[in-house]
């Protein structure tokens, strides 16, 4: 997972989570039935996901105002939503501490591949890209089945 | 609050090698961890989650800057847990490549065991328990086993 120094403090209900910056295209502040299309332009085709309880069961919904995390698949761009996105610059000397590969084969998804240090709190970094391919995939699964 | 252990803990003794274990309480029953193994041991504090991880690994640890994964010493050896206590450690430990936290009930003391003092795991051992132990000895006229670290770390490798 690259990453060019640009994190982004991702805040859902009962967590906070960091992200690269390089791995969405797009971060915007939903305002209702917001529409991405100009007018006489097809919308792209997107899927919206709430990304605290995708993450943790435990993690409800907010209810605050949602941000949306574009995130570019190989098929379709997906949104993700959040209760606050905050941007931050690795400092010097941090950086993001990979889980020893024991650690991340038990992990139920591969969504987590290390953490960083956050005011001297451990903060899970996300691989965004490989949660929006698989919440797509989940999607499409429980639509298949039900 | 934290307390490092002695670098070095082996020393020849006579014609017996003798080296130090950290004896910790795991549960009801009292284990030692080879002293060079051990870094240091460190008072218990909530672990941050990892969504999706099994009960073994409760989460990870900032210590000295470095985010190591917990592991819940009582769940891998197939013991009765309660919740955190006054007496509730980790010990961190690194070999080789892997430096991890052991979540411990106690730690008792630091102690020195002779090769001669150490037994082999007998047979009728569960065999869960059996394949992390790398000897058993008897301190104050109890039975403790020896954990054998590498042991550990390749049963949290290859499946639990």
């Amino acid at each position: 997972m690259s990453y060019d120094g640009l994190l982004l403090l991702i805040l859902t209900s009962r967590h906070r989570y960091l992200a690269p910056r390089s791995q969405i295209l797009e971060l915007c502040v939903m305002t209702g039935e917001a529409s991405r299309a100009q007018p006489g332009e097809q919308a792209p085709p997107t899927e919206r996901f709430e990304l605290g309880p995708l993450l943790d069961p435990q993690d409800p919904p907010g209810r605050t105002r949602r941000h949306a995390l574009l995130v570019p698949t190989p098929t379709q761009n997906v949104v993700l939503l959040v209760d606050r996105v905050e941007d931050m610059w690795l400092e010097p000397g941090e950086r993001i501490q990979a889980f020893p590969p024991f650690f991340a084969r038990k992990l139920r998804r591969p969504w987590f591949p290390g953490a960083m240090l956050y005011h001297d709190v451990p903060v899970l970094v996300l691989d965004l890209c490989r949660i929006a391919q698989d919440a797509l995939n989940m999607g499409r699964e429980a639509r298949w089945e039900a | 609050m934290t307390f490092a252990l002695p670098a070095e803990t082996t020393r020849a003794d006579g014609e017996q090698t003798v080296r130090s274990y950290l004896l910790v309480r795991v549960s009801h029953e009292r284990y030692t961890i080879l002293g060079t193994d051990v870094r240091e041991v460190t008072r218990w504090r909530e672990p941050v989650p990892v969504p999706g991880s099994p009960p073994v690994l409760p989460g990870i640890l900032n210590q000295r800057g470095i985010i190591l994964p917990v592991v819940d010493l009582r769940l891998l050896l197939d013991l009765p847990v309660s919740p955190p206590e006054r007496t509730t450690r980790y010990v961190i430990t690194h070999r080789g490549e892997v430096d991890l936290a052991f979540l411990v009930d106690e730690v008792i003391d630091l102690v020195n065991l002779a090769a001669h003092q150490l037994e082999a795991i007998p047979d009728g051992l569960d065999s869960q328990q059996s394949r992390l132990l790398q000897s058993l000895t008897r301190l104050d006229d109890q039975p403790v086993a020896v954990l054998e670290l590498e042991a550990v770390i390749n049963t949290l490798q290859n499946g639990f």
